[in-house]
């Protein structure tokens, strides 16, 4: 049986041609200012650095003078759209602290990524809970845990998608075997941070200690080859 | 000597590829995602353009992002739930609730279109790449293109117009 070799007309072709083009334009959707942001300093944080002493010295002048704009800028930022600055690992944990909205799947992949939440069920830690939340224009996928038998330890695990984030505050940085960890503190909270296949990932806990945080993000159930430390490299977020 | 891709273009051609990866996807969320990893995949080493030109390259890596991102969510048949799959409207345009509304029913059915009608539409209708660059990019023949392309219009017209009684409308064209 062949296929049918009807050809459309050419003016229902021209058509639906115009048709097309004409409700696309009617609903022009530029990209949102986060994702413009986003692609800013995505730009900015591979520009080669200066190195000789006389272009350093042009570059602090301009650079006071950027320093001066960046500090305008941070403040009607913040007046005017506090929801779209940056994430950083500190914004991120709060989500991670926060509370879940609806049950955990069996499984779950951070939105945005290819990573997987591992079950840390035999470990004590059955998932709980998750969450997807937006938070400067990326998304946070959260899923959260609960001590077993003694569930009144809680977990909350965010992965951010997009480049890795920067941590918003100054920690401790724990060498591992399969990279770095950044332990950060925040309103009693612990928080251990770390960049999976490209994307911030954060732990935190208001009852579980910074050792079983720690323990748990090296663990990594099911591929622990695929956390990977990429401080050094220009996709590094600034400590 | 091929040129490099000059980072300083991305903003240019930031606005066409949100909606690209919005119609790709159906979700404004998964298409700021996916336009995010496609710059960081870009910038992650230095590329050589060979031959296509920048816009064509960028939609080349998106549609890759895109394709991966769904192949990888299809070799996991466990997840039983996603999390707040309701999408909401975009925020920029609450304030022009009917603009919101339009744009998210066009691009949500250009996102239910099959996948080789929509990558046509997107490559050739979104991004604006000519049919020739359309083939290169989709690996097939301009024929094919048209055919997919006049399939896809004709679909979308139908989804937002209402079907129309044209003679011949209803027929199956020939797609190779």
């Amino acid at each position: 049986m062949g296929q049918m070799r009807e050809e459309p007309e050419s003016g229902h072709v021209a058509a639906d041609e115009r048709r097309i083009a004409e409700l696309l334009r009617a609903v022009e959707a530029p990209a949102p200012a986060a994702l413009h942001a986003f692609t800013e300093q995505l730009i900015a944080d591979r520009q080669p650095r200066p190195r000789s002493a006389r272009l350093r010295r042009r570059i602090i002048i301009v650079d006071s003078m950027a320093l001066a704009a960046a500090a305008v800028a941070v403040v009607l930022g913040l007046i005017f759209a506090a929801g779209n600055s940056p994430p950083t690992a500190i914004r991120t944990a709060r989500i991670a602290l926060s509370s879940a909205r609806g049950p955990a799947p069996r499984t779950l992949v951070a939105a945005g990524t290819s990573i997987t939440f591992p079950d840390w069920s035999a470990r004590g830690w059955p998932a709980s809970g998750a969450r997807n939340d937006r938070l400067g224009g990326r998304t946070v996928t959260t899923e959260y845990y609960r001590a077993y038998p003694a569930d009144s330890e809680a977990i909350g695990y965010s992965i951010v998608s997009g480049a890795p984030v920067s941590w918003g505050e100054s920690g401790r940085l724990v060498a591992r075997r399969h990279g770095d960890y950044m332990l950060l503190a925040s309103g009693g909270a612990h928080i251990v941070a770390w960049v999976q296949d490209g994307h911030t990932c954060v732990l935190a806990s208001k009852t579980a200690s910074d050792a079983t945080l720690l323990q748990l993000a090296v663990a990594q159930d099911g591929n622990p080859s695929t956390v990977s430390n990429t401080w050094g490299s220009a996709a590094a977020p600034p400590v | 000597m091929s040129p490099r891709l000059d980072p300083q273009v991305l903003p240019r051609h930031l606005d066409r590829l949100y909606r690209a990866a919005w119609a790709l996807s159906g979700s404004t969320h998964e298409a700021e995602d996916l336009v995010q990893e496609t710059f960081v995949r870009v910038l992650a080493r230095p590329r050589t353009l060979r031959g296509d030109d920048e816009l064509a390259y960028l939609m080349r890596v998106l549609r890759n992002t895109f394709l991966s991102s769904r192949r990888t969510a299809s070799r996991r048949p466990h997840v039983t739930a996603q999390v707040e799959e309701l999408e909401l409207a975009d925020e920029r345009l609450s304030d022009r609730p009917e603009h919101a509304f339009e744009a998210q029913e066009l691009y949500g059915a250009i996102a239910e279109l099959p996948e080789d009608f929509r990558l046509a539409l997107v490559a050739v209708d979104i991004i604006g790449l000519s049919y020739a660059e359309a083939a290169r990019l989709l690996d097939t023949r301009e024929a094919t293109i048209t055919t997919r392309l006049h399939r896809a219009r004709r679909r979308i017209v139908a989804s937002i117009d209402g079907p129309d009684d044209r003679e011949g409308s209803a027929a199956e064209w020939r797609l190779d």
